[in-house]
Formats: structure tokens, sequence, C-alpha cells
């Protein structure tokens, strides 16, 4: 008889069995922290004599810090990735669909069963840090981040948060990807401080992590009032669920879209909501690795742009989606009565509403500043231009993707293709062709309708004192929006 | 008798390609379909869509009223489905991967742990229970997806090339073991290149082809189903005669004849003063005949007379 499971959960008892079970992940732990206390005695006999047993602490905690995140970051999203990546090529995947098991339970056993030793190796290291920062004298009030309990929810919660992530990536992508690479880039970015330049990212990547491991090092003490921990920490685990829930939907079958219907407008809210409150919780401190251009507000509100508008492609990719497979289906089958699902042009007034409308709503009164003053034009007025700029970008692309859906064409390609496109080129054009013409120029110069009829380039003029043609750069975008829905109507199969 | 399975209208596409273009399908308790048909028919692709693992183009699929659909436990939780290619976690011992099934299915820990001991017994892996699943041949992976398949008791059972791997011995244990499935009320699919355990077993058959069901029927209807008073005869001769193609053609009635060296088959009346008439004028035409047999009915023949070419 095996000994009495304490993980409930099917999937995570059956990972849990896996990895070893008890004796494997306990023994674990043991090695471990054996291993840790001989190193530790070791280092520090070999110390030189000025050392002082409070100077030694606080590096060694700095040093199991970061062996910390490195655990939660790549092993356990790795253990994650690899146990849901062995049920797609074992098949067992289908074994688990077939079972009387919800998607809800499936998904909460990839992120329970496969990351069971790492949370005994965190159990470890949180001893390790609590006895190192009580030498070092570090352990303050529940304030102070540098406190391990704290920090180690804090970690807890990113941990959450990539995890989770990393579930549904896997998912998704038959367990080929990993979001390790993504983290790598997001921790260099928060280091380098570059990322505050979106400030919704910036409140959902673990950057207060970086302040603290510095703060570490200059012996100062970072607090949770220094830095937004707590909204952030809100941010991650209001992902984290979102992203939960959509890994529960796209486990029950390959074809099945994981962010359809109600979740997608959430994404798109929540992600909003991150904006907005971003913009007032970053620090806006610029240092050697940040220069002022990364802390400028209508830098910033432009980033925030382009990031939204490619979250609100998720929702109405999967309303032109649901309209196409309508169609198909309707036209092939004799018992199909499901209702005509609503047409995309809804779905894409609806995510803009959302998306805008709560990040408008939560930036208040501040959104004034974040648009720099224009002679032609009011701020009010370059609210509406890039809200229209926003409405039609969706617009167009759903009309494409309801042509490629109905052929049964691949997305992700076209997706790429209309980024380079209708986003980067024009620009690019516009720039080469200044370049070409006057060189001399091309910095004090304004930008010409080609530069606005990218939706990032209207942006841009709106939000920044350069100038260019908006009127005329929308009329232009008018056009393909007419076009992309005169393509998408003609659809017929 | 209820009815387990309704599957209507079933259509299945990969890309541009129609693997099964309108399936129909119903099953009532205590029934037993063998599938058979050539690589490519759509076997598998039918037993995936009644288990709700791929998506349909069109159609549906009912199992005990409840629609088959992805999410839905109440009824998928109700189909047993056993791959041809066994799915297990390799590092698992027998037991803990049929403990882990149990959980799946919600069965309870004492149930599990009887249903275990009763499964491992009948499907003789009783003393591999401690074993690893990778240490098992291919026959006991086998055995032991039955095993798993048939756990959690479920109404509607899909088994895709079952006896492949399995020894003679456990061949028949397995038969016997289908047929007390079939009597105690579960309504089976089987899909197997072995049609003569099929023909021993099952109360229905499905011949596929090109994604469509060619025939369908009871066992007798099938092996009866072409022309009830004619027959094969397997014919061999002591030596190759040349003209033997010319004097088997002229003779009225006799049809699919084949020839290969000094065996030859056809079609004739089933009807013994026909056939000694029939053997009389063949060795009267100078044929040196060593054997001649009429080929009783059977569901190999019933499978060849529909004239699939693509055999196993």
């Amino acid at each position: 008889m095996a000994a009495e499971p304490i993980i409930l959960n099917p999937i995570g008892w059956g990972q849990f069995r896996l990895l070893g079970g008890w004796k494997r992940t306990l023994g674990l732990a043991g090695a471990y922290a054996g291993a840790a206390f001989v190193i530790l005695l070791l280092l520090y006999r070999a110390m030189r004599a000025d050392v002082t047993l409070q100077r030694f602490a606080s590096g060694a905690l700095f040093f199991f810090i970061l062996i910390q995140t490195a655990i939660l970051v790549f092993i356990g999203t790795n253990a994650i990735k690899r146990a849901i990546q062995r049920d797609f090529t074992t098949d067992m995947i289908s074994s688990h669909r077939l079972s009387a098991m919800s998607g809800y339970t499936a998904a909460l056993g990839y992120l329970t069963g496969p990351t069971c030793q790492c949370v005994a190796l965190s159990f470890v290291n949180w001893i390790i840090c609590t006895i190192l920062s009580g030498i070092a004298g570090l352990t303050g009030g529940f304030s102070d981040l540098v406190g391990p309990s704290l920090m180690f929810v804090v970690m807890g919660c990113m941990a959450i948060f990539a995890w989770s992530f990393q579930t549904l990536m896997a998912l998704c992508t038959r367990g080929r990807i990993s979001v390790v690479g993504a983290f790598v880039v997001l921790g260099f970015l928060s280091n380098l401080e570059t990322v505050w330049t979106l400030p919704g990212l910036a409140l959902v990547i673990p950057s207060y992590l970086v302040r603290t491991l510095s703060s570490l090092q200059s012996s100062t003490r970072a607090t949770a009032q220094d830095i937004p921990v707590l909204t952030s920490m809100f941010a991650q685990l209001a992902l984290s669920f979102t992203f939960f829930l959509a890994a529960a939907r796209k486990y029950t079958r390959d074809d099945v879209a994981a962010f359809a219907g109600p979740l997608g407008y959430c994404l798109v809210a929540l992600c909003a909501l991150l904006a907005g409150v971003g913009f007032s919780r970053v620090p806006q401190t610029p240092s050697f690795f940040a220069p002022r251009i990364f802390y400028n507000g209508n830098v910033q509100i432009v980033a925030t742009f382009v990031a939204l508008a490619m979250i609100s492609v998720i929702p109405v990719a999967n309303a032109t989606r649901a309209s196409a497979e309508w169609a198909r289906r309707k036209a092939k089958d004799p018992l199909f009565d499901k209702r005509r699902p609503r047409s995309f042009v809804e779905s894409v007034l609806v995510t803009v509403l959302l998306a805008l409308g709560i990040l408008f709503l939560v930036l208040g009164k501040e959104w004034r500043p974040l648009f720099a003053d224009h002679d032609d034009m009011v701020g009010r007025e370059q609210v509406a231009y890039c809200v229209t700029a926003f409405v039609l970008t969706l617009l167009t692309l759903g009309g494409f993707l309801r042509v490629a859906y109905a052929g049964g064409t691949k997305i992700g390609w076209l997706l790429v293709l209309y980024v380079i496109a209708a986003w980067c080129l024009p620009m690019f054009a516009d720039f080469s062709l200044d370049a070409l013409t006057n060189p001399a120029a091309i910095t004090e110069s304004g930008r010409s309708m080609l530069f606005t009829s990218s939706p990032v380039g209207l942006w841009v003029a709106c939000c920044t004192e350069l100038e260019a043609p908006v009127v005329q750069g929308l009329l232009v975008q008018a056009g393909i929006t007419v076009l992309s829905l005169a393509l998408a109507s003609r659809t017929r199969r | 008798m209820s009815i387990v399975l309704a599957a209507e209208h079933v259509r299945v596409e990969y890309g541009s390609f129609v693997a099964l273009p309108d399936f129909d399908l119903t099953l009532s308790a205590g029934n037993l379909l063998g599938l058979i048909g050539p690589n490519g028919a759509g076997k598998t692709t039918s037993l995936k869509a009644i288990a709700g693992l791929i998506p349909m183009a069109a159609g549906r699929v009912n199992v005990l009223g409840e629609r088959v659909t992805p999410g839905n436990t109440a009824a998928l939780s109700r189909i047993g489905f056993a791959p041809d290619t066994p799915p297990s976690y390799d590092e698992m011992t027998v037991e803990d991967f049929l403990r882990f099934i149990g959980r799946a299915y919600r069965v309870g820990r004492e149930m599990t742990e009887e249903r275990i001991d009763y499964w491992l017994e009948q499907l003789w892996l009783s003393d591999r229970r401690t074993s690893k699943i990778k240490a098992l041949s291919r026959g006991m992976k086998q055995r032991l997806t039955v095993a798993r398949t048939l756990l959690p008791d479920p109404a509607l059972v899909l088994l895709d090339e079952p006896a492949a791997g399995l020894d003679p011995a456990g061949r028949v244990q397995f038969r016997k073991m289908l047929g007390s499935l079939r009597d105690s009320g579960k309504a089976l699919i089987v899909s197997s290149h072995i049609l003569a355990d099929l023909h021993e077993y099952c109360t229905h058959i499905g011949i596929m082809e090109g994604g469509k069901m060619r025939q369908f029927g009871t066992v007798a209807q099938i092996v009866h189903s072409q022309e009830e008073n004619r027959c094969l005869y397997d014919v061999t001769l002591a030596r190759m005669v040349p003209e033997a193609h010319a004097l088997l053609g002229e003779i009225t009635g006799l049809s699919k004849l084949d020839i290969q060296g000094r065996q030859i088959s056809f079609e004739f009346e089933h009807d013994d003063e026909a056939a000694a008439q029939l053997l009389a004028r063949l060795l009267a035409g100078g044929l040196p005949i060593a054997r001649f047999a009429p080929v009783d009915h059977d569901l190999e023949q019933a499978y060849l007379r529909t004239g699939i070419k693509q055999v196993d």
C-alpha cells in the first residue's frame, strides 16, 4: 500500500509519485540543507579575519535569495513544462481528458505536482534565510522587505505567476515552449530599469526583487512603503488566476480557445487596469541605466497603447474564429443548431471600451500630462484620434482574421505579418525616404502621412511633440479598414 | 435494450483531408461491434471522434444521452478508450498507475484497490503489481492499458487493436474477457485485424473503407450478406497447367477466379451436386487436381468479398 498522499489532486499526486514521492522529496531537501550548511561553514572559515559574521550573513542571504529565485523561476517552470510535454508525447493527456477530472483540477495538478520538490527546497531556503537575516540583524517588522518571511511571500506570488503562465503556455503549445527565456529577458530589463517604459509591465514583473537585492548589497533597507509591493502582488495573483482559468479551458482539448468569450475580455480589462495603475505606482527616479526617456509619460502612454492593442487582439481573434467556425459548421452540419455568434465588430467595440475605458478611468485627471502639447490639437482631440486609431486597427485585424479563419489558415504568421506591414513598415519607410531625400534634417522635420498611416506612428504623433498629419493618416487607416471589412463580408464558408 | 452510443453524421477533417465524411453508429448495451478495414479506413479516427478526443467538423455523439463535448466529464468519464499505442507513465509501478487512474475517475480508495486486484488477476498481471511499467513487455503493457480502461467501469468501451501484442494464450483469455464484458451489458467497439477472433466474440461487424462504413450488421448478416448460395473454393493442382485459366474461364457460373501458380480460388454455387459436377468437368479437362475444397462462410471471406484491396 502506498503512503497516504497529501496531494489529493490526481495529476498532482501522479506527478509527485513520478518525482519519487516523499522519499526522494525529503531526501533532496535534507541533502540540500546539509550541503548548504557545509558550504556556508567552509566559506566562513575561509573568509578574511576582518569579515564580520554579520557581513558574511548579509552576503550569504543575498546569495540564497538568488538561489531561491532560480529554483522558483528556472526549476519550477521547467518542471511544469516537462510534465505537460511528457503527457503530450506519451498521450497521457488523452487519458486525463477522458477521466472525471475537470479542467480546473487538471490545471491545479500541473501547478502543484511537478513543483513539489521546488516547494520543499524553498522551505529549506526559508529556514536558512531566516537564520541568516537574524545573524545579519536584518529581521525587521512587517514592512521590512528584507525580512525573509515577507520576501518569501513576495517570491511565492512571483512563482505562482510564472508557473500559471507556464502551465497555460505549455498546454497551448503541447509543452514545447518554456517561459523561462521571457522571465530572464524581463529580469534583465528590470535590472536595467528600461521596463519602466511600460508601467503596467513593470508592475507585474518582480522589479522590486532587484531593488531589494540592491539594497541588501548597499546595506540599506528596502521597505514595503518604498516599493508598490502589495499592488504588484495583487497584479500577479489576478493575472495568475486568469491564466489558470485559461489553462483549465485549454486542457479540455487542443482546439478549444484558451481565452474564449468573457475570459478574453477579463484579460483585457485586467491589463488595462494594471496599465492605468502602473502610471501612479512605478518609481519616477531616473538612474544611470534608466535615462529620463524611460520615465517619459508620453513614451509610456504610446507603449501602453501598443501593448493594450496587442492584448486586445485575443478577444477579437476569438470572436472572428467563432464566427468563421459557426459559418463552416452551419454549411456542413445538418444537426447544427447553435445560435450565430455575435459579430466580431461588436467584439472590437466591447474590447476598446474595456481597454481604453478602464485605462482612462484609472488615470483620472492624470491623463493630461501624458499627451504633449500641440499647436493644432487640444488634449481631448489627441485622445479621440488615439482611440479612433485603436478601433480601426482592431477592426482591420478582425477583418483579415475572419478571412484567414474561413480559409483555415494558421493565424500566427498573419499577425506577425500584419504588425510588420501595418505598424512598423510605414514608419520605417517614412524615415527611410526622409533619410534619402533630406538626411540633414531628419531629426528636425515633421513626419509625413506615411508615418501616421501606421497606428503606432499616429499614437506617437498624438502623444509626443512630433509634427505629423494625423487626420490624413487616420483616413488612410480607415481606407484599409474598409478594405478588410469588405473582404470579411465577402467570405462565405 | 438501452442505447449507449448514438453517433450521428459525424464528420472529421484533417485540414483539407476528410477522414470521416458522414459516420453514423448506434450501439445498445450488450452490443460488441468489431470494426474492420484496411489501414487508413478511418477506424481509429472514428473511435477518437466518439471519445471526443478530436474535433468534429459536423455531427454529434451522445453517450447514455449525454453529449460528448470537450470538458463534459459526465459523458467523457463513461467512455473507456484504449488506443493502439498504450499511454502510461513508464516510471510508475503498475499498481500506482492504476491507483492514479482510480483517483482521476473519482473511484473510492477501497473500491480502487478491489478493482486493481480484480483486473490484474483477470489480465494475468498480478505478479507484476509492483513492477515499473517500463519493465513490462509490449503485451503486458497492452493488458495494462485494458485494465486501465476497464478500472473505472465505463459504459462504452473502445479498444483499438487490443490484441496486437498478445501471445496466443493471452488472446484466448482476452476473447473470454470481452465475451463476459459484452454479457455484463457494456457496449464495446473493438478495432482489429484479427478477423477470426472478431467472428467469435462480436455481435456486430462494421467494415470500413475510405472513412465510410461499407457494411454494418450482425455477424451473421455480414457473413451471409452476399449471394448466399455461392461459396469460395480452394483448388490445389499437382503441377502447374498453363491452360487452367482458359479452361476455368469457360465454365458458366464461376467468378472471381484467381490463379497463383498451383493454387486456384474462385466462387461457385454452394451446392454439393454442382460441386461434384464441376470437379468432374475439371478432371475431364485434364487438370491434375490434388485438392478441391469449398471454404466455409466466415468473416474473412465476407471481408474479402467486399473487394477491399488493401490488406494489412
